[in-house]
């Protein structure tokens, strides 16, 4: 044995100093949190999470806080990422796992779903000439029930002669025609730029185009011009309207003006003339939407934030300007303005609103308080609450509060290192 | 089992110097890199005067996970010649056999045993190498930490974690992963290499002159089915239809299959390929 003893040393180095390592890297655990909820309804924290980061230590630490505690993204292996399927949308990942011979080699583009159907955009180029390319739209579908599908492809004639892009803004079905609505952009030989949206509407009997409809086109305008829709999830649900914005940009002056401040240098910018319009699927009526402009004064905010969500005929302006939130509904029926929801932070236990956010009637937030640290290096708050408030009528359904799984004399520490609150509601 | 255990403890023996030299060098570079670091940071700390704020992190104050970051290329310098060591004495475990006084190659091989305890006594002895000097890296961690609360007062240290102090410094964020599944890939990916140099110089030693061709065709071909199906499937675009998932499982197989046909090539050609 004693002939040995060199080979046992090494083994015993080996094992005693990488088991050692592990060891105290397991013993070394990150501080544990939950969301605890406070009011309300808890259901409504099922799909909550909250990412955020940790940074009481010399490095930084990623963290996604829910209801079953805190997930560090440090000790993340690489099999997390090499495993995880790479779709941007947890719906779509839902898709994949229901209809996973039909999602095959369909993890990009846009789709569309309701009880009966899942259909599949995405665009696709050709190269035709030197430097001219085809477009065209690949749509496929499956009858959910049969789990019978088609599809075709099919040539985007507005982008003849144009270099270019072009993308799916709206999928929708009704009954038996399915609705692509396609943007266009591009200039052609003379250097014209065009804009446009078509509605290919494709039969599900037999994959004929049965007709394009003109949305909107313009000419001559900024190649910075565009059009989007509003809501424009991955996945899209049945509705009657798809809602669009228009951004036309006009041409850049010849000799902007530039004007130099400190250290700043402003440019003149070309004017943005922005525009929502409804477009109703079943008519092919396109109607200009009136909003009105910015109430909130945002120069004196340290936050702000402005989304726009639509759903169901239902247009939504979210305006967030530090612990003051206000929402107004428009009707894109009737195109008129129907309700206005303004919402203070205070309300809810802090100053600060954080990473507000539509879904459907449902306002999810964060309230805390200010986003600076101090010169301790901790923050100036109450708590880190999230809320769930009714959108239509500003009533809360739920508010939970961050807290910390360990000991009470170690919290406050644990939690003065939270900063840059991140929402994500799975939908 | 015992010729097994007598090579392994043979060509351990014979690598004694080098690998007590490594070691050496590894503790000794590192620690000065520590100590010189830790003094010229604590230099600067008395010539601005120090005033603790009170703050758990601030500039006025030393960590560990700071000193290390300050340490990059003496610290990493130590490591990275002992994986330059360990790689050239991968072919260098079988020609020193073959190239030394006497060929004590054919002495071995005519030993009364299966050619294969050969085989895997020297793969043995280089996987004890690699987790002998990784395991006193990760033991000299703590003691490099003890020197630095000795050099520094106590009101002048921030705190240190075992996983700030690791992320400071890419080689040691490679060789020690955070998470023991990344390490247990990391490695097995090792000694899939180790196994298909093996394997090559086994060619190369039962065919001589074309062997040599052979033996680059045949890692040629090993390098292409373990390393192109990734990037050629792609996991996260959808060229080829399949599924990340899909790709990955692909992308194993190729590597098991690699792994099993290194090791029974290398096996078959030692055992009836090389004559004594």
């Amino acid at each position: 044995m004693r002939r040995f003893w060199l080979t046992i040393v090494l083994l015993v180095v080996a094992l005693g100093g990488i088991g050692g390592y592990y060891g105290a890297r397991a013993a070394e655990e990150l501080p544990p949190f939950r969301l605890v909820t406070l009011e309300g309804d808890a259901e409504l924290a099922e799909p909550i999470a909250l990412n955020l980061v940790y940074g009481s230590r010399a490095e930084s630490e990623f963290l996604r806080i829910d209801e079953a505690g805190s997930h560090y993204s440090t000790n993340q292996s690489v099999f997390d990422d090499l495993f995880r399927y790479n779709y941007r949308y947890p719906e779509v990942e839902a898709l994949v796992e229901a209809h996973r011979g039909f999602m095959r080699g369909k993890l990009i583009g846009d789709y569309y779903t309701d009880e009966e159907w899942v259909l599949h955009a995405v665009i696709d180029y050709e190269r035709v000439a030197k430097e001219q390319l085809d477009a065209y739209f690949e749509l496929n579908w499956l009858k959910v029930d049969t789990g019978k599908s088609a599809g075709g492809r099919y040539r985007i004639e507005a982008m003849q002669g144009l270099r270019g892009y072009a993308n799916v803004i709206g999928l929708q079905r009704r009954d038996q025609e399915l609705h692509v609505l396609v943007q266009y952009s591009g200039s052609n030989a003379s250097d014209e730029q065009h804009l446009g949206v078509l509605d290919y509407v494709v039969s599900t009997e037999d994959g004929g185009l049965l007709r394009t409809v003109p949305v909107y086109e313009a000419t001559g305008m900024n190649a910075n011009s565009s059009i989007s829709a509003v809501g424009d999830n991955q996945v899209s649900h049945p509705d009657d309207y798809a809602l669009l914005n228009v951004r036309i940009r006009e041409e850049e002056p010849e000799s902007p003006s530039v004007t130099v401040s400190g250290n700043r240098i402003a440019v003149e910018a070309a004017p943005t003339a922005s525009q929502y319009y409804s477009y109703r699927y079943e008519t092919g009526e396109l109607v200009p939407i009136t909003i009105e402009p910015d109430e909130l004064v945002r120069s004196e905010a340290e936050r702000t934030w402005q989304g726009l969500y639509y759903r169901d005929g239902v247009l939504t302006r979210l305006e967030q300007a530090d612990g003051r939130i206000v929402l107004h509904r428009y009707d894109v029926t009737g195109q008129t303005e129907h309700s206005r929801t303004e919402l203070q932070a205070e309300q809810f236990g802090d100053s600060m609103f954080y990473s507000p956010g539509l879904d459907g009637d449902r306002l999810y937030a964060v309230v805390s308080g200010d986003p600076y640290r101090s010169a301790d290096g901790s923050f100036d708050r109450e708590g880190i609450y999230v809320i769930v408030v009714d959108s239509t009528s500003g009533e809360l359904l739920y508010k939970g509060e961050v807290q910390y799984d360990g000991p009470a004399e170690e919290a406050a520490g644990h939690l003065a290192g939270l900063y840059s609150f991140n929402l994500y509601v799975r939908p | 089992m015992m010729h097994y255990l007598k090579l392994v403890r043979m060509e351990v023996h014979r690598f004694r110097y080098v690998l007590a030299g490594l070691a050496g060098l590894t503790l000794v570079l590192q620690l000065l890199a520590v100590w010189l670091t830790t003094n010229q940071r604590l230099s600067e700390l008395r010539e601005s005067n120090f005033v603790d704020s009170g703050a758990q992190f601030s500039h006025s104050k030393l960590s560990f996970t700071f000193i290390l970051y300050n340490t990059q290329f003496m610290y990493a310098l130590p490591i990275l010649l002992s994986i330059l060591v360990l790689v050239l004495y991968v072919p260098g475990i079988w020609y020193r056999d073959w190239l030394g006084r006497s060929s004590f190659i054919y002495r071995l091989l005519a030993l009364p045993m299966r050619r294969a305890t050969l085989y895997w006594s020297k793969l043995t002895a280089l996987l004890l190498f690699v987790f002998a000097l990784l395991g006193l890296q990760a033991a000299s961690l703590p003691l490099q930490w003890w020197i630095f609360r000795a050099m520094v007062p106590q009101a002048w240290q921030a705190p240190s974690y075992l996983s700030d102090i690791i992320g400071q410094n890419k080689v040691l964020q490679v060789l020690l992963p955070a998470n023991p599944l990344d390490f247990a890939l990391y490695y097995a990916l090792g000694v899939l290499g180790v196994l298909v140099v093996f394997t090559a110089i086994i060619i190369e030693r039962s065919y001589r002159g074309w062997g040599v061709l052979y033996a680059i065709l045949y890692v040629l071909a090993c390098t292409l089915l373990v390393v192109v199906p990734l990037p050629l499937l792609g996991t996260n675009h959808n060229a080829m239809g399949l599924y990340p998932i899909e790709v990955v499982t692909i992308a194993l197989t190729a590597a098991l299959l690699v792994l099993a046909s290194a090791i029974w090539l290398g096996l078959r050609l030692l055992r009836r390929s090389i004559s004594v």
